[in-house]
């Protein structure tokens, strides 16, 4: 029974895959992967990515749709992406990347129908994992190879002059590749973890932009996640007939996101806007819960609250215009809610019960694996701020130059693009 | 036709004035009176109300004009010329006609405040063909980030020309001083303030007018926009890429 009981918890351990920030923390091999919902436009980048109620910006086809029927012009804009190394959390290294950020064109059809397609590159990481949360001297060393792509279709419709709908159709696909290896101090036992290959989802988001006042603009976007059966294998010391979770897929989720923000143009050359989103990270069913008397297996919903806020400043010359941005970016710690019950619980980092195999002799294979696994790889969760800042150059003949630097935590990247309006 | 608020707007009819008519209620509440009837006719306008607002109708010898009159909050009262010689014979106009001077006119005066003798009356607008004109929507916005924004909202297709209508968002201080396109400078133009924006109305021949025809407008002290005259949707693009 005891042994059911570890079997239960180490499966659920490695296949829960939901990617939830409190998930992530009881998964050794994904700890530092994480969702995060920064924007690859560079001058949506440049202001913290709060762009939910900023008008006249062929990224809102991927932000948020409502805003297409808002351009002045049509507009072809892309940009790279260059992630420099950075840092997790949990002290795993994330390497530099340079890819595609966004690729977009959007314009209207008539005074009140807009269209937008996009290709995103939203994920781009490479994790290595550092060996500091293991137990009993143990060894685990692993990376972690992801991108996400997303190319999609977004319509926007003005049912009146104030008002703009928005809808937005993607498909959103999700490579992995990794491994990882945990081999505890005693014993000869090694648990290697094996992801490799793709999953292609369609989601949906919907969007909504009103016209307060000519200075006051209020969106509103739900941008479902999307959820990707990606292949793994868990073995103990590489036998099949020990393979942890059948050899099957495991599934991985993209949380959704619902934004709230506000854009006030104050006079002519100053833009401030502001954003809080609401990011449903996923459910997950803690596998310590088991351990727990009475055997019951709560579910919490795991959530963050992350507001944004940026401002940019044009300076209009003769023939060009100087625009300044900066934005600021935050994370909360993540909360969890226990469904089916009231209140709110802590976040499910660690475990309520001591984590521990049974005793009696001898150890086998999984109980050594089992001991060696992390106490509270998590236990410093605590949120995070990202800066940015960033500048364009415009011209009367409609080229636009961007250029965007986000700082802070987990390392910095640049981003550099350029748009056309015409 | 804007007429300010207590402030006089002459009105100069290019022929004696026959007949004058006007709702009685909409004349009082324009402040409209009968200045003098030969040689031209001349009338003034003094509204005291913004919601003053109304049709009169000229008769002349041999010209009949409607002109509808708006009160406006802001603005100041100017002398508007309207009507002159008919129009040419059928036969004289299917030669093409001089950008700068139209064979035809019903003249307003543009942007300086005043007529003053000495310097040549500017080209006129046509107000005739503009009652029988065509509107068709543009919407083009243009503009650097930080500068206001300028519109091109419509142009009305006349037989002869072509009268393209333009807003300055936020421009009521403002005046246009230059409008020009690939022809020359444009002198028939007229600008009004229209609440907390700046009206203007340029005309240019409609025979001169093709796809690649692009209007300048410069605002006094100011930035300088051109327009396309297409709107800036897609479908436009598009239609004209695979023409």
């Amino acid at each position: 029974m005891a042994r059911r009981t570890a079997l239960v918890g180490i499966l659920a351990l490695l296949s829960s895959g939901t990617f939830a920030r409190a998930a992530e923390a009881q998964d050794v091999f994904y700890r530092s992967w994480r969702w995060v919902k920064e924007t690859s436009a560079a001058r949506a980048a440049g202001l913290g990515g709060a762009m939910t109620a900023v008008p006249d910006d062929a990224s809102g086809a991927e932000s948020n749709p409502a805003a297409l029927t808002t351009l002045v012009k049509s507009e072809l804009l892309g940009n790279v992406l260059n992630r420099r190394d950075g840092r997790t959390a949990e002290g795993d290294a994330l390497r530099a990347r340079t890819g595609m950020g966004f690729l977009g064109l959007g314009g209207r059809l008539s005074s009140r129908w807009a269209v937008g397609v996009y290709v995103v590159e939203p994920q781009a990481v490479r994790i290595e994992s550092a060996n500091s949360l293991m137990r009993e001297g143990s060894t685990g060393t692993g990376r972690v190879e992801g991108t996400m792509t997303e190319a999609g279709a977004s319509a926007a419709w003005r049912p009146v002059s104030r008002l703009h709908v928005g809808v937005r159709l993607a498909a959103t696909r999700l490579t992995l590749d990794g491994s990882y290896r945990l081999q505890p101090a005693s014993g000869s036992s090694v648990l290697e973890v094996e992801t490799a290959g793709g999953a292609t989802s369609l989601t949906a988001g919907i969007g909504i932009l009103y016209e307060a006042s000519p200075r006051v603009r209020l969106g509103l976007a739900r941008l479902g996640g999307a959820r990707f059966e990606i292949p793994r294998t868990a073995r103990l010391n590489g036998l099949p007939e020990q393979a942890l979770d059948g050899d099957g897929p495991s599934v991985v989720r993209e949380p959704s996101v619902v934004s709230a923000g506000v854009a006030l143009l104050a006079g002519t050359r100053l833009l401030l806007t502001g954003q809080l989103d609401y990011v449903r990270y996923g459910e997950i069913q803690t596998p310590f819960a088991s351990l727990a008397p009475g055997g019951s297996l709560p579910r919490f919903a795991v959530f963050a609250w992350e507001p944004r806020v940026g401002i940019e400043l044009s300076l209009p010359f003769t023939s060009m215009s100087i625009q300044l941005r900066a934005g600021l970016s935050g994370r909360r710690s993540a909360g969890a809610e226990r469904s089916g019950a009231a209140g709110a619980a802590p976040v499910p980092t660690a475990p309520p019960g001591p984590f521990l195999p049974p005793a009696g002799p001898p150890r086998t294979a999984l109980q050594e694996i089992t001991a060696a696994l992390p106490e509270t790889p998590r236990g410093k969760e605590t949120g995070s701020l990202r800066g940015a800042v960033g500048g364009s150059l415009v011209t009367a003949k409609g080229l636009r130059l961007d250029l965007a630097v986000r700082f802070g935590a987990e390392g910095a990247s640049v981003l550099a693009g350029t748009a056309i309006r015409f | 036709m804007a007429c300010p608020v207590n402030q006089t707007t002459t009105l100069v009819f290019p022929e004696p004035l026959k007949q004058l008519r006007s709702q009685s209620r909409e004349a009082a509440l324009l402040g409209l009176s009968v200045e003098r009837t030969k040689p031209t006719g001349v009338i003034s306008v003094r509204p005291t109300t913004v919601s003053a607002r109304g049709t009169i109708e000229f008769r002349g010898p041999t010209r009949v004009l409607r002109v509808m009159l708006e009160a406006t909050a802001e603005g100041t009262g100017r002398e508007v010329r309207l009507g002159e010689a008919p129009s040419p014979p059928a036969d004289e106009t299917s030669a093409p006609s001089p950008p700068a001077v139209p064979p035809s006119t019903v003249a307003a005066l543009p942007p300086t405040p005043s007529a003053t003798p000495g310097p040549p009356a500017p080209p006129a607008l046509d107000l005739q063909g503009l009652l029988r004109a065509t509107p068709r929507t543009i919407d083009r916005r243009e503009g650097l980030p930080g500068q206001r924004t300028m519109v091109l909202k419509d142009a009305l297709f006349g037989d002869e020309w072509v009268w393209l209508r333009f807003h300055l968002e936020g421009g009521a201080l403002d005046r246009v001083d230059r409008v020009w396109w690939a022809q020359g400078d444009i002198t028939t133009y007229v600008q009004e303030v229209s609440g907390k924006d700046l009206r203007i109305v340029v005309q240019i021949p409609r025979a001169a007018v093709t796809k690649k025809t692009r209007v300048s407008l410069r605002v006094a002290a100011g930035p300088a926009y051109r327009f396309a005259l297409t709107p800036s949707t897609l479908t436009s693009f598009f239609r004209e890429l695979f023409k």
